[in-house]
């Protein structure tokens, strides 16, 4: 992966740029936020500024790429279900079984 | 389609609930707001961030004012109107500020002045914590082409009759533009940050 660099420049780390869900200062901002800052950067015509060097779009899409893998869970594998069911007939002996016939064919 | 591309709206399924919770008065000229580029879709995006200008300071004076309206008395209205190609929005905020006092007479002639010398812009959110900007002035670090001036008009001030009657002002701010207001997705820390210190 790219190494992708976020550093604020120190003049600006103190600066508020309200986006997402926090306000601190630039110095003070996580990474996913630096990511997200860059990218406004594009159009929003001020917070190129603020980086010692601005990531290019290619390491921001590596970044959130990178991201959304450690994010996602591997599914866990779940023991083979069995696919049919099967049944043994349960047989009350004394009830279902034939009667003994004692009948002897003479011959 | 021929001459338009049609969106979609699903509407979120929660509570939808009416009235202004929070709102804030600002300087458009002090704010610079982030959106993104118009696309067919989506010819309105929302803006994403917002910071102070080059030059513009909490320490200063910049800021998000928080208006002190009394709760549930603020709202806000546009309404859209057309002659021919050319599309009216007028966009009007009122809200409730308690009790006649020289306090007061101060910070209505202070919206007033701002009224006569530039324009004011409001920042709102609703009961559902949707942020809306009204007024705003720069729009990715430039001066938006068309100014959109918003002005006290309309405020009256009453002192009531009976007892149980309401001492107070209505503050109306008023503006006629050429399109719908546009949302804000940060959160409420983000315009907190922003907030005047002095």
């Amino acid at each position: 992966m790219q190494a992708i660099n976020l550093n604020i420049k120190e003049e600006f780390k103190s600066t508020v740029v309200g986006f997402g869900t926090s306000g601190l200062p630039l110095g003070e901002r996580s990474q996913d936020d630096l990511v997200a800052l860059a990218e406004m950067s594009a159009y929003d015509g001020y917070s190129a500024k603020f980086f010692e060097e601005l990531p290019t779009a290619e390491q921001i899409q590596a970044y959130k790429e990178n991201k959304l893998i450690q994010q996602t869970e591997p599914v866990a594998e779940e023991p083979a279900k069995p696919t049919a069911v099967e049944i043994t007939p349960v047989v009350n002996e004394e009830q279902e079984a034939p009667e003994q016939t004692t009948e002897h064919i003479d011959q | 389609m021929l001459t338009v591309t049609s969106n979609k709206y699903t509407p979120a399924c929660n509570a939808n609930s009416g009235g202004v919770s929070r709102a804030w008065i600002f300087d458009p000229a002090d704010f610079t707001w982030t959106q993104a580029a118009a696309t067919a879709a989506n010819p309105l995006p929302p803006y994403t961030a917002v910071a102070l200008v080059s030059g513009a300071t909490l320490a200063g004076g910049s800021g998000f004012y928080p208006i002190p309206f009394y709760y549930l008395t603020a709202s806000y209205k546009a309404t859209h109107t057309r002659k021919n190609t050319a599309n009216k929005w007028t966009h009007t905020f009122s809200c409730m500020l308690p009790q006649m006092s020289s306090g007061l007479t101060e910070y209505i002639a202070n919206i007033q002045s701002a009224s006569t010398c530039s324009s004011i812009g409001l920042l709102i959110e609703d009961y559902n914590g949707i942020f809306t900007v009204i007024g705003e002035g720069v729009v990715n670090g430039t001066a938006i082409a068309q100014l959109w001036r918003m002005l006290m008009d309309g405020t009256e001030e009453d002192t009531g009759k009976n007892i149980d009657d309401d001492n107070a002002v209505t503050l109306v701010i008023k503006g006629d533009y050429n399109r719908k207001a546009v949302q804000y997705t940060g959160t409420l820390d983000s315009i907190v940050a922003l907030q005047e210190t002095v």
